[in-house]
This record gives C-alpha cells, structure tokens and sequence, in this order.
C-alpha cells in the first residue's frame, strides 16, 4: 500500500507521550472505502440437530466459532447456548435447544445422549 | 488421537517429571497448557490455518464470520506491528465493509450543549492533531493457554499489536460540544451492526475523568496510513494502556451519559475477577467481578518461537517483549534453568509509556536436550507477575510465560 501521507514516524515514535503536531494531509483514499470479505466457511456434515443448529446458530455467525473450541462436556455447551439467548438476544426457541446441543455434541465426536 | 495430542502427553509426562514445587504450571511448555487433565478433553490442537482477507496480509484464522485473525509471531520481531498484520476481532457478523467518507459523520450528543456531528474533515482540521505509539491487545489474547481452556476466541500470542496512532484527543472533541455539569461517563459504538434487527450493538464506556484525560484519542491514521477497514476504519478508539474492548472501531458515535452505562457489554461480558491477580479457581469462581480495564504487567518470547530447535554451541538471541498499563517497564528478567536462577535482560530504548518494550538476552546452548525458558516482567509501579493464573473468560492473561524447544 502507498503511504498516503507523511507521518511524523521518526519523531514521534522517539517521544514518549502525546504530543501535537502540525495538520496532517490525511488522504483517506477513495470516495467509497469498501472490501469485499471471502466466503470461508466449515461445511457442516449431516448429524443429529444440523436443521436447528444452521437456522438458530449459523444465520448469524459462522460455525467457525464452534469447530474452533476445544471438547466441552454438554453443560459447557448448553451455558453457551443459553449466553447467546439471555445476553446476546438470539431468539432461539425452547424446542430447539436440545437438538442445537445434540448437533454441537456431534460436531465435536460425542454422541447425543 | 493425532500426532500432536501424543507428542503432547509424552511431553507432558516428561515435565512433570523434571518440575518440583508451586512453579510446576509455569514450567509447562506453552503447548501443554492448551491442554488439561482437568477439562473434558486433552487440549486444543485445531490446525491453525494461514488466510488472506482484503487489506491484510498471511494472518492466522480464528474465525470467518465475524472475521478474527491473529497475528503471527514474528510480526512481534519489530517495534511497530504492520497494519495489514494487527489483528481483526469483530463481534457482529453485521460489521462495516464498505464507507463513504463524504457523508461519514461521528455523532457526539447526550449530556452536551450542543451536538455535534463531524465529517472526517473536520477531525482532521479542526483539531490539533496527536500522534503517540500505544500497544493494542484483546483482553483474550493468549485464552487459549489457559487450563483448563475456557470457550471464547482461541488465541495464542498473537491478538495484539504494537502501532503509532495519530488522530485528535478526545477531550478536545468533546469539549466542543460544551459538556453539562453531572457527566459521569462517555460510551462509544461503530458502525459495526447485529446480524438481526433488534439484537444489542457493541456500546463500551469510559469514566469521564478517563475520557478527558488527554491520552484517549480518536484515531485516523495508524502508522502513517487510513486504517484498514478491518481494524476500523475510518476512525478508532485509542485507549492507550486499557484492553481492545474499549477501542471501538469505526467509530460513529459518542454519547455523554449522567450515569453509567448498563449493558451486556459492561455489565456481563469482559469482566474480570476483582483481584489483583486477575485470578480464580474453576470451582471457587471470585463472587465480585468488574470490567477489565488497565493492561496487567506481562511478558512473552517472540523468539525462540514455540518448539524451535536451537543450535548447540550457537549463540542464539533470546527476544520477546514487555508491557504493562502505562506506568512502564522497569525490569525484564529471563530464567534458562526452570526458574532457578533469573538474570536480566537487555530492554530496547522505551519509545512511549504505552507502547510494549522489547527485550533480549544471548544464550548459547551448551547442552543438547530440552530447553525451557521463562520471562518475567516489572513496572515502575513494582507490579510482576504471578506464576499461575486462570479465569473463567480467559482475560488479561498476566502469569510467567515459557517456551520450550530442542536443543539439537
């Protein structure tokens, strides 16, 4: 990337607090600052609980944020699910709790009980 | 069970043999810790695998929607860390890909006499500008070493980044607005969005007395350049010495409130035990809790990396660096024989109160076999670190750090 403007780089990286400087000529490049993001998401494989889990879970956020934990015991899991309905306001239904930990079970090796 | 899960145990075994003594968590190498025999399951070791996304460059991929990325470590082998290497943590999968700086407006209102509204120009020229280098950190960096390891983002050493951050102080923009007497504390938002209509956004806040302290800045520029949209563009949250969580990126809105904030985002989530070990047990969680806040005093190899093989009779330049909230790092000290004997390391010139502070120390391997070193640090406040730590959000990560490898 061209640096855009001049920065103070030297001098300011040798003092050690804050201090004022004359106006810079920021350029904050295009009009319109835009990226576009890769689709990179895991695949999920079938299981017990898939339907819920990709409706309730992964409408808004990636099942990324699962497959990347260590192996929980189900209660870990079930205060995760609960988190996400209590503090974060996913609007999970009751009946759908279960099988979501079912799937999170199976995604992990370990069989619904 | 993969390779690595029984390279793990065998090493494990073989540590917990050569350790004695309350430091024996301390002396596990870095690895071992991702594992425990406590939790259900024998440590993480996912594959940490390398990605591109736009404006940044090879960075480590924790998750994709929302994107947070880790740094690699040897990013940390310079001063400033790159813009396209700082790390991205976002926590809405509805954050900002796309701004545009002519209609771009940061809002400030709430307890003031006159709102204001302030197009990216107007930052820039109407405001005396500052530049500092501050060190930016996720208050989970380095989660994943924890043991057991608690859920959340699992990060090793690498969310967090050293930048000069130039912008305006955020106590000159608010005084421009003429703040009412009873302010009690400033809360900030992005333009970052919850996936669905009517979920929280991320809103964060700082005493008032800390918002017009003339260290907290909004930023423009980030070591020379806009920043990248990842990591907030146009306009971020500078505050230096506190966690990342209250460096709000894309920053759109300021709000003066006469009484403190009260969400999730304060009340629940990123808060730590009300110690000053920032510690507690599994079953014997601390009863109070408050927000994370100032970084604790830590320290950590960049080099050897993890499992590097040294060369015997090479001498080799131990580096790695220090940091603490502000007050400074006085001592930095090195130990190559488990914890036994410590001997000081070389700091680097202190280029600002709130950047990290590298360090060095030459050592030749005289042996060959099983190296395992640890760092610890000391502010000018007197503040060190403990030789164990845990919590359950896996915050502010403060204990004695190692590093192990062969000696071939």
């Amino acid at each position: 990337m061209a640096r855009q403007y001049l920065p103070c780089l030297l001098a300011c990286a040798l003092s050690p607090t804050l201090h004022a400087q004359e106006s810079p000529d920021v350029n904050f490049g295009q009009a319109v600052h835009s990226i576009t993001v890769p689709h990179n998401e895991p695949y999920l494989l079938d299981g017990p609980g898939r339907a819920e889990f990709l409706q309730q879970c992964v409408i808004c956020h990636s099942p990324r944020y699962v497959v990347i934990q260590p192996t929980y015991p189900r209660k870990t899991w079930a205060a995760e699910v609960a988190k996400m309905r209590d503090e974060y306001g996913a609007p999970i239904p009751d009946a759908a709790v279960e099988p979501i930990l079912d799937y999170l079970m199976f995604l992990q090796g370990k069989p619904a009980p | 069970m993969n390779t690595d899960d029984t390279f793990l145990k065998i090493n494990r075994r073989r540590l917990l043999g050569l350790a004695t003594g309350a430091g024996l968590v301390s002396l596990l190498p870095r690895q071992a810790l991702s594992g425990s025999p406590d939790s259900a399951i024998a440590g993480q070791t996912a594959s940490r695998e390398q990605v591109r996304y736009p404006e940044k460059t090879g960075m480590i991929l924790i998750t994709d929607r929302p994107p947070q990325l880790e740094t690699p470590l040897h990013f940390f082998r310079q001063d400033l860390t790159p813009n396209s290497a700082h790390f991205v943590r976002w926590h809405l999968s509805g954050y900002p890909t796309e701004v545009d700086t002519r209609t771009f407006r940061l809002r400030l209102d709430g307890l003031v006499d006159k709102p204001q509204s302030f197009t990216l120009e107007e930052l820039v020229k109407g405001f005396d500008p500052v530049t500092l280098v501050a060190m930016n950190q996720c208050s989970g960096n380095a989660r994943s070493l924890f043991s057991p390891q608690p859920p959340g983002s699992q990060w090793q050493f690498g969310a967090m980044g050293n930048a000069q951050w130039t912008g305006v102080r955020l106590k000159d923009v608010l005084a421009r607005a003429g703040v009412k007497s009873g302010a009690v504390e400033v809360a900030f938002s992005g333009l970052d969005e919850s996936p669905m209509p009517g979920l929280p956004k991320v809103v964060k806040s700082l005493k008032f007395d800390h918002a017009v302290d003339g260290d907290v800045m909004i930023a423009y520029a980030m070591n020379g350049e806009p920043l990248p949209m990842l990591n907030g563009f146009p306009l971020r949250l500078v505050v230096p010495g506190w966690y990342a969580t209250y460096w709000i990126k894309s920053l759109a809105h300021i709000e003066v409130l006469e009484k403190p904030l009260s969400n999730i985002w304060m009340d629940v989530a990123y808060r730590i035990p009300d110690n000053p070990e920032i510690n507690e047990e599994p079953g014997n969680l601390a009863k109070k809790t408050v927000p994370i806040n100032r970084f604790a005093t830590h320290s950590i190899f960049v080099r050897p990396e993890p499992e590097e093989q040294l060369l015997l009779n090479h001498p080799m330049m131990l580096e790695g660096l220090a940091n603490d909230g502000g007050d400074g790092i006085a001592r930095v000290e090195v130990s190559v024989d488990n914890g036994r004997t410590w001997v000081d390391a070389l700091l680097d010139p202190e280029i600002g109160r709130f950047s990290w502070r590298r360090w060095r120390y030459l050592w030749t391997p005289r042996e060959k076999g099983r190296y395992t070193f640890l760092v610890r640090a000391t502010n000018r406040a007197g503040e060190g670190q403990p030789v164990t730590q845990w919590n359950r959000g896996g915050f502010a990560r403060r204990m004695i750090e190692s590093t192990s490898g062969m000696v071939v």
